[in-house]
């Protein structure tokens, strides 16, 4: 492997569960990760197992061709922000930004720079005195990056550390950390559980499910192309509909179901799938046209038939409740339908994510 | 009936209780101490000093002394309860170290009578690893006696408090210390013992108080002089019947446990501020 950060075949337990199941991921310098998924899938584990907390079972982890499998946190060269940001409440920022400085024996004019020099990148300067009890949720949050990045780590791992910060705190500070990772040219590893905030800071995305990696890919591959059911419905398809299909060449032939009409699409980079099979699509990817007018074509696009029972106004676009007998989709339009309507939804091909039915 | 009538009587089997078994008591004891042939005066406190000023910083400094080695102690066996990384020695410490709080003072001063002794079961077994002669062994039976029996005794229950403090901080500002580079004795100094402070104060406080209250271990461990002031008030009022100086005595060591109290009060004031 090429990477710098290299994870490979790694597995962890706790007691009897296995939680990592053979995880294989590597990391360029200077690259941002996000590890995406939803809360017990074992991405703060992975991270805890990268930062030396937990000792796989099996595999091996290494940071620039060096195996530090079973060295301790300390001799990693990685510093962790926690989700909690844990600060020490007896020290003072000042304090608390030192703290690794002076366990590396810093002489003391050098550390008081280094903490200065932090405080000016973050905006604390004025903050030096405070204890961190006396600090917005905000300022904790950067008192504690400041602390990882004083030690000039190879690696900055990052524990959710949005999680515990105001909505519209979160949006500004998102910015903040990848400008200040960019800066910095530091190699980071961003656990998080909020699909967004891993599409708008990571490089690329290890999206992961019980144990396991997903998918890896930029946010827009992982967006625009997932690989399975798991990644499509996570990453915001939500909608989800049967159907029968048949490859031929590289077509997709859509049979006429009871909710929707015969199609004939391009099978793109999907895989091969015949028979039975699902289709996910996201609210705002479709067209949607009262059933009376001409009617849609099912070249290139999936077209279903449906009733709008709710209408509701989030901003933007009207959010439609569409049922399809038993089945209920969510769709967003720019023009308001009534509910009872009877209306038709055409799913482009691009945004028709198809995935085999067991 | 008025509300305000009904609450007065609602408290006051309570009141009653508190101002006959406690209150009247002390006020009794300790206008006792100031009362000579009936008047008010001050020659019990003379005789007091005159008599047991060595028992007075005796009992100071042993309970001090305790005080201090308690700890030492319950701050190891709190961080390696905490910090230590063999899961089997923690689960065993954690296990064994309570025993003591089950066993009651007087219990203590037998145990220790038999195994300090000059023939005691210490030194038998310190012949027998060959590390002493028979010339060689003294009686531990005088003031590291009872410092061993207070230490041994009042050990565990700092320690239950202090492992509970340190056991509810958030376990990530350890990790984080560590995640820098700190060795478990800079975590346990630096970055827990700040913060569980005031639980050990508290601690410590409760016990130097037990310890200046406890009759038994002196009277099984120490029957010399200078002695604790808990033994020369029982030998005051039971050789000479001497109530007046007893009291006196009562009263120098309320005066010095108040002193260790206003601590512990200004601490907890502190604290809920």
């Amino acid at each position: 492997m090429d990477g710098y950060l290299d994870i490979s075949q790694t597995r962890v337990r706790y007691g009897d569960a296995e939680i990592l199941k053979g995880i294989d991921l590597s990391v360029r310098k200077g690259e941002f990760v996000a590890l995406l998924g939803a809360s017990g899938c074992g991405k703060t584990t992975l991270l805890r197992t990268i930062a030396g907390f937990n000792t796989p079972t099996h595999g091996r982890i290494s940071i620039g061709g060096r195996d530090v499998t079973r060295q301790p946190p300390d001799k990693r060269g990685m510093a962790l922000v926690f989700q909690s940001y844990a600060l020490w409440p007896h020290m003072t920022v000042d304090q608390n930004i030192g703290y690794g400085l002076k366990l590396r024996r810093v002489d003391p004019a050098t550390a008081r720079q280094r903490v200065d020099e932090m405080k000016g990148l973050l905006g604390l300067q004025m903050l030096g005195q405070r204890k961190p009890a006396e600090l917005s949720g905000g300022q904790r949050q950067r008192v504690a990056l400041g602390r990882a990045l004083a030690i000039s780590p190879d690696i900055l791992l990052l524990d959710e550390p949005l999680s515990n910060l105001d909505a519209r705190i979160r949006l500004t500070v998102r910015h903040e950390i990848s400008a200040l990772q960019r800066r910095l040219g530091i190699t980071a590893v961003h656990v998080t559980h909020d699909r967004e905030e891993a599409m708008v800071m990571a490089d690329r995305i290890v999206i992961m499910n019980g144990g396991e990696i997903a998918q890896t890919g930029t946010p827009q591959q992982v967006y625009n192309q997932p690989n399975s059911d798991f990644v499509a419905a996570f990453m915001g398809a939500e909608n989800v509909v049967e159907i029968e299909v048949n490859a031929v060449w590289n077509s997709l032939e859509i049979g006429e179901g009871p909710h929707n009409r015969a199609a004939l699409i391009n099978r793109g980079e999907r895989p091969i799938v015949s028979g039975k099979a699902i289709a996910r699509f996201r609210s705002e990817a479709v067209e949607m046209k009262s059933a009376g007018e001409p009617a849609l074509s099912g070249r290139n696009a999936l077209v279903l038939h449906g009733t709008v029972v709710q209408v509701s106004y989030p901003g933007g676009l009207w959010r439609h409740v569409v049922h399809l007998g038993e089945v209920s989709l969510i769709v967003d339009s720019q023009t308001r339908f009534d509910e009872g309507a009877a209306v038709e939804i055409a799913v482009p091909e691009a945004a028709l994510y198809i995935f085999p039915r067991h | 009936m008025p509300i305000p009538l009904l609450g007065l009587l609602l408290v006051m089997p309570a009141l009653v209780i508190v101002l006959l078994l406690f209150i009247v008591p002390l006020v009794s004891s300790i206008t006792g101490a100031f009362s000579v042939d009936g008047r008010f005066g001050f020659a019990n406190f003379q005789k007091a000093f005159e008599l047991y000023s060595s028992d007075i910083v005796f009992t100071i400094v042993i309970v001090s002394l305790s005080a201090l080695l308690i700890a030492l102690l319950s701050i190891a066996i709190g961080g390696y309860l905490t910090l230590g990384s063999n899961p089997r020695a923690v689960a065993i410490l954690r296990w064994l170290y309570r025993w003591p709080l089950f066993v009651p003072f007087i219990v203590v001063g037998q145990i220790l009578r038999t195994f300090l002794a000059k023939n005691g079961l210490m030194n038998s077994m310190l012949m027998q690893l060959g590390i002493l002669t028979p010339m060689q062994t003294t009686s531990f039976l005088d003031w590291r006696g009872i410092v061993i029996a207070f230490v041994w005794k009042q050990t565990p229950f700092v320690t239950l408090l202090l492992a509970g403090a340190m056991a509810s901080l958030d376990r990530s500002m350890i990790e984080s210390a560590r995640n820098l580079g700190a060795s478990r004795l800079r975590i346990l100094i630096e970055i827990i013992l700040p913060q569980v402070l005031p639980t050990l104060l508290v601690g410590l406080i409760l016990s130097f108080v037990t310890m200046m209250s406890v009759l038994s271990v002196p009277l099984m461990i120490n029957a010399q002089s200078p002695t604790m002031l808990t033994a020369s008030m029982a030998f005051r009022i039971n050789a000479y019947g001497d109530y007046g100086v007893a009291n006196a005595l009562g009263v120098i060591s309320l005066l010095t446990t108040s002193l260790v109290a206003w601590v512990y009060l200004r601490q907890t004031m502190r604290e809920h501020r």
